[in-house]
């Protein structure tokens, strides 16, 4: 008896366990309301500008919408008040980049001051989020680190880039800043006629400076990870209050070179030291980092920064120094 | 039980004898009332005034002292409340060491030393097959002295010379043994209990070291045997898997074996194995590990009032000791279950003198894929664990012992397969071969030396290792189109990273007098870390690429005094200090460790306890799944040592049957722990590790309740915790404090065992725990950057978001058979009895994204919960010789 009733228990623990594996359901995550985004940097060079859409759930599927009835104002310390208006530059082809709201033409950001914004839509919590301009930084030196270009290989693929070394040195103020370095190449177009027109263009910009808390390009032979985004942005920790030199590379953007060859550094850059606000810093790195990591299950979440009181995103501000620097011009080096 | 005594007499102690025999006689020929008369007390625990108020009510006795010289305050323990005054007056004496002149109806008391101690030494041993027992207990009955037997199961007690003393030897799931000696002399005892055979051993609370007594606290010590009547998942009993169910212990993801204690991570626990640490604790990705049950003596595990000679990690030390081996006859058992099959063997090379045990695991899940792989080729791979343990002892003299023990454990993952195609027509194949293995050595001498009866030594050398190794081959055929020739081709690569520490440790034990007991020792270790090495080879080239091996060397000074003051207080005191020796930098700590009890009745006690500690190496590893490709590695100058202290208070009290109740609450404060920083790649931790992970601070705080029978009919533990743990890093969270992944309100588990007959047990445990912390975005928006739109997943914040709550009932019934050559024991589990579909992780599916200049269009995301371990039933067969 006691055999059968151990064998009927064999039996049946081996059909439960058969049946058994991992399974998977569905999880329905509690999600936040529907809110404000905004996107707005302030430039003290360019009137005040926003973008403001719909937040969506993280699950489902849809359009994104940006909000064209919404009632945008920002205040400065001082009492002002500038109120923003919508703009749809091209809202027939959907060009997002072309729906904005914009101040007026003279009221531009003041280094120094500080902004709060609010944004009132719809059906939706008010948002406010607040935002303040640093001073210009003081640029002692902008010239080419080199004659000749830095010729990288690009991890897993069988193609070189090209890119110019320039060296940019800056005084540091005390206390705890961040900066950011842009370059803007200028190119020259077709227009329709067959002229050429030239215009300023962002290029990515590298490092090797671990002074700038930046390892976008690793020196352990394989010269690999590139930064999807295009500006070097870094903090003062390690050189707080002193002047400070070092190098930096802007990428050619679509130039494809071959291994060997010594090619010279040619054309026209705009470097531009931006002063930026912290918020601003915190954002730029995280939005990197979470571009960067995508949706690799391997990976800690990245938590992209917001400093919008009710709402998502973010408003920050800069104020800069630009210095501009020509290959054909000796000074320049 | 054999006694022998042993003389290291001097003229002294006759001279003291005569002083007691003279002190003795004075209080019997200078009576005038009875002594014999019985004196009713109030209380069976009262001070001294007390008592000689007590003395003097009730009969016409009158004591005569010098109330500044006489403690007078100092509380003292009866056993009856009706006690002759002959009697009283022995206590006194023996208790406070107060002389005792009787002069027509007064007593006088004195302060001054009416004896002189001896001290009684030795081991106590299994009677039957001759092991030390560890943490066993002898108890001076008359004084209430006590002293616990160390790791080797050696003790040392002062107790007063030539005055008659009642020992009690006692030890869970052992028979009591008693002992009326007078010594004169330091004497040699050595005890051996015999395992019991009654339904229920339960001594009293004044008969063993019950907790309440114990100036240890944040400790639990587990029978083995009440470890192995723990339902195990697949029947595999696991050691890790049952110290989880401890309060104050939480378990990583379901089914794995990481230990989360006190909010502290993974890589702060310390585990020895008979001394020697073990690195990777873990086989099959976490989900056994690598102790096997039958080759265990002793589990205890620490989670705080760390003693002085404990050091390098933050959160807990988890000491395990291999079993000696029978000194009296062979032994063995032997098992085969769903998981791995088991063999120990343990015997005496020379009887009462020399003894072995060797044990064996291995599971074997791989002689199966063939079969399976033949119906689909290349399915599955062939996957294998084994440990082996092996231990030798020698008694070379009652003074002289010398232990040899290894344990070696290896995991091994392998597939292949092979593949045939065509280029023009021309038919060429390819085959591939890729490997993982990974395991420890771990191996030790150790030298057990008593040089005199109070002075204790164990001297140790050790050496540990983990590795890990990974090896991919790709065999190919190319056709060369201009000879039209057959080109063999090959591609290989293979990765290799571990530790190495090579140790010798000294540890003294000395027992002053019989309020001292001061321990010391010193471990010098060198440590060898390889942070991986790669090699890439093929047809044309080799690459050979190395992050170059970092040594370190360690070293520890410890020295603690455990002090009894008065019969109530009993405090441990004790410093530890540390250097750490890393590319020429050199890091020191030192680390006081304080703990105490005060006994505020016959069964309960206060306890409190701080203690520091310092880890100067981190593991590098994934969170939630023990992955081989863990790594451990040294301090740096980025990445500092991590340090921590922890204030424990707490109440025990010592419950009827057998039952101990402890409650403690503690705060626990971490620097320099490390956590990986948004977005680090978890899948290659060696790669640039430094800046993958962010050092920074944590906290813990919580309650713990525990009630705990450790033997018996019916035995098991029901502990509950009631805690917090959270994280602070400068760049994760935004600077924002975050709760601990392992962060979990509250944690129950109840576990039971019941022996119904000789021939049939159950047990059964019930866990519930809040849900794990984790990140999950609770909203999406569009940003445009750089003339790209990206969709942005919100979170709250780290670890914001929680899983559901977990909770689990398994259930095991052994039936066992006297056979002609042994116990046959079949025994059936089954976990998770109402199949709870716990979360194991959580993943996401891809969304959509934006694009250039096109308006965003998000798609659809979802969230998947996945449950790893439904309903497993499991059976396994044992046999006993």
């Amino acid at each position: 008896m006691a055999h059968n009733i151990l064998r009927i228990s064999i039996y049946m623990f081996a059909v439960i366990g058969i049946t058994s594996c991992e399974t998977d359901s569905d999880l329905v995550i509690d999600a936040l309301p529907r809110s404000i985004v905004v996107q707005g940097v302030l430039d003290e060079d360019k009137p005040m500008r926003v973008k403001l859409s719909y937040s969506h759930p993280v699950t489902g599927t849809g359009t994104t919408t940006f909000i064209s009835d919404a009632t945008v104002a920002i205040h400065d310390t001082k009492g002002n008040v500038f109120p923003l208006t919508f703009v749809d530059e091209n809202a027939e082809n959907g060009n997002d980049n072309l729906v904005y709201y914009v101040g007026a033409a003279d009221a531009k950001p003041v280094a120094g001051e500080q902004y709060q914004l609010t944004a009132t839509a719809p059906g939706v919590p008010v948002a406010t989020t607040t935002a303040t301009i640093p001073h210009a930084p003081a640029l002692l030196d902008v010239r080419f680190a080199s004659r000749s270009l830095e010729v990288i290989k690009r991890k897993d693929e069988n193609f070189y880039l090209g890119f110019a070394p320039i060296h940019v040195q800056f005084r540091d103020e005390p206390g705890v800043n961040y900066y950011e370095i842009a370059v803007l190449q200028e190119r020259a177009y077709s227009r329709p006629d067959g002229s050429l027109q030239t215009a300023w263009y962002e290029t990515n910009v590298y490092s090797y400076n671990e002074t700038l808390n930046s390892r976008d390009i690793n020196d352990d032979g394989s010269k690999s990870t590139f930064r999807p985004l295009a500006n070097l942005i870094f903090s003062d920790e390690t050189f707080n209050g002193r002047e400070i030199g070092f190098d930096v590379l802007a990428e050619l953007s679509s130039v494809r070179l071959g291994p060997s060859s010594a090619y010279p550094v040619m054309g026209k850059y705009m470097v531009e030291l931006r002063h930026v606000s912290r918020d601003y810093f915190l954002y730029k790195r995280s939005l990197t980092k979470f571009i960067e990591v995508g949706e690799s299950p391997f990976s800690e979440p990245v938590q992209v920064f917001s400093n919008v009181n009710d709402g998502f995103g973010i408003l920050a501000g800069y104020a800069k120094s630009k210095a501009l620097i020509d290959a054909r011009d000796s000074g320049s080096f | 039980m054999d006694i022998c005594y042993q003389e290291l007499n001097s003229t002294m102690k006759y001279l003291l004898l005569l002083i007691l025999f003279f002190s003795c006689a004075s209080v019997l020929l200078a009576q005038q009332p009875s002594q014999n008369h019985k004196i009713v007390l109030p209380s069976r625990e009262l001070t001294l005034l007390e008592l000689i108020k007590a003395v003097e009510g009730q009969t016409s006795w009158r004591f005569a002292y010098d109330p500044k010289a006489i403690p007078i305050r100092e509380t003292v323990m009866l056993a009856n409340d009706r006690i002759a005054i002959e009697e009283i007056i022995s206590l006194i004496s023996d208790r406070f060491r107060i002389s005792c002149t009787f002069h027509g109806n007064s007593i006088i008391l004195k302060r001054g030393k009416t004896t002189k101690s001896v001290t009684i030494y030795g081991h106590v041993r299994d009677a039957d097959s001759g092991e030390n027992l560890i943490q066993a207990t002898l108890l001076e009955r008359n004084s209430g002295r006590i002293a616990v037997s160390n790791d080797y199961g050696y003790y040392s007690l002062s107790v007063p010379a030539d005055q008659s003393v009642s020992l009690l030897y006692s030890y869970v799931g052992y028979e009591p043994v008693a002992l009326e000696l007078s010594a004169r002399v330091d004497t040699l005892v050595n005890a051996s209990l015999p395992i019991s055979t009654l339904e229920e051993v339960v001594v009293n609370g004044s008969g063993v070291e019950a907790i309440h007594e114990s100036v240890q606290m944040s400790r639990s010590e587990l029978p083995v045997q009440q470890i192995k009547a723990v339902p195990a998942m697949g029947g595999e009993t696991d050691v890790m898997k049952v110290l989880q169910l401890l309060p104050g212990v939480k378990a990583g993801n379901e089914g794995t074996t990481g230990l989360y204690v006190r909010g502290g991570g993974p890589d702060q626990n310390l585990f020895l194995l008979d001394g020697v640490p073990v690195y990777n604790v873990s086989h099959l990705f976490g989900f056994f590990s690598t102790f096997n049950s039958d080759a265990i003596k002793h589990v205890d595990i620490l989670k705080g009032a760390f003693p002085a000679r404990y050091g390098g990690r933050l959160s807990s030390v988890v000491d395990i000791s291999m079993k000696d081996g029978n000194q009296t006859e062979l032994h063995g058992e032997a098992s085969i279950g769903l998981i791995a099959s088991r063999l120990t063997l343990e015997g005496p090379i020379k009887s009462n003198k020399s003894s072995y045990v060797f044990s064996a695991r291995r599971t074997f899940a791989d002689a199966f894929i063939p079969l399976v792989n033949k119906l689909k080729p290349n399915l599955l791979p062939a996957y294998y664990f084994y440990d082996l343990n092996a231990k030798v002892n020698h008694t070379f003299s009652s003074k002289d012992r010398i232990y040899l023990s290894a344990y070696l454990g290896q995991d091994r993952l392998r597939t292949k397969g092979d593949n045939d195609y065509t280029v023009n027509e021309m038919a060429l194949n390819s085959d591939w071969l890729s490997q993982i293995k990974w395991g420890n050595l771990v191996s030790a001498i150790r030298w057990n030396h008593v040089y005199s009866p109070k002075l204790f030594s164990n001297t140790t050398l050790t050496y540990s290792e983990y590795k890990y190794d990974t090896r991919n081959d790709y065999d190919y055929q190319e056709l060369d189109v201009t000879t039209g020739a057959i080109v063999d081709r090959l591609n290989s690569n293979s990765y290799h990273s571990g530790i190495k520490d090579i140790a010798g440790r000294i540890d003294v034990e000395y027992q002053w007098n019989d309020r001292h007991y001061l321990t010391a020792g010193t471990y010098l270790v060198r440590h060898q870390f390889s942070p991986g090495v790669t090699a890439i080879k093929n047809t044309s080239s080799e690459v050979f690429s190395q992050l170059s091996d970092i040594p370190a060397f360690e070293s520890q000074v410890y020295v603690s005094d455990e002090i009894s003051i008065g019969s109530r207080l009993k405090a441990n005191l004790g410093v530890h200090a540390a250097n750490f020796n890393v590319r020429s930098k050199n890091y020191f700590s030192t680390q006081p460790r304080l703990s105490a009890r005060y006994l505020l009745g016959e069964k309960l006690s206060l306890k409190a306890s701080y203690s520091t500690m310092a880890q100067f190496i981190h593991l590098l590893t994934n969170v939630g799944i023990n992955l081989p490709t863990d790594l451990w590695v040294p301090t740096t100058d980025v990445v500092r040592p991590q340090k921590a202290w922890q204030g424990a208070f707490g109440v025990a009290y010592q419950l009827k049957g057998g039952y101990e109740f402890s409650a403690e609450g503690y705060y626990k404060e971490m620097e320099n722990v490390i956590e990986y920083k948004d977005g680090a790649d978890l899948l290659s931790p060696g790669k640039n590790w430094e800046n993958q992970v962010e050092s920074g601070r944590g906290w813990s705080y919580g309650s713990e309740f525990l009630i705990h029978k450790k033997a018996g009919k019916f035995n098991g533990w029901v502990g509950y915790t009631l805690s917090w743990s959270e994280r602070k890093f400068e760049n994760i969270n935004f600077g924002q404090a975050f709760p601990f992944r392992y962060d979990r309100r509250h944690d129950l588990s109840m576990v039971v065992g019941y022996k119904k007959s000789k021939r049939f047990e159950v047990g059964g445990t019930f866990v519930f725990a809040t849900g794990a912390a984790l990140s999950l975005p609770q909203a999406a928006y569009v940003m445009e950057e750089n003339g790209y739109e990206y969709i942005v997943d919100h979170y709250t914040g780290r670890n914001q978001y929680r899983m559901a709550n977990y909770h689990r009932m398994d259930l095991s019934g052994s039936w066992h058979k006297k056979k002609k050559h042994g116990t046959r024991t079949w025994v059936v589990s089954i976990y998770n009895v109402y199949n709870r579909r716990n979360p194991y992780m959580i993943i996401s599916s891809a969304g959509g994204s934006g694009g250039t200049n096109t308006r965003s269009v998000w798609t659809s995301k979802s969230f998947n919960q996945f449950t790893l371990f439904p309903v497993l039933p499991s059976i396994s067969y044992q046999f006993t010789f």
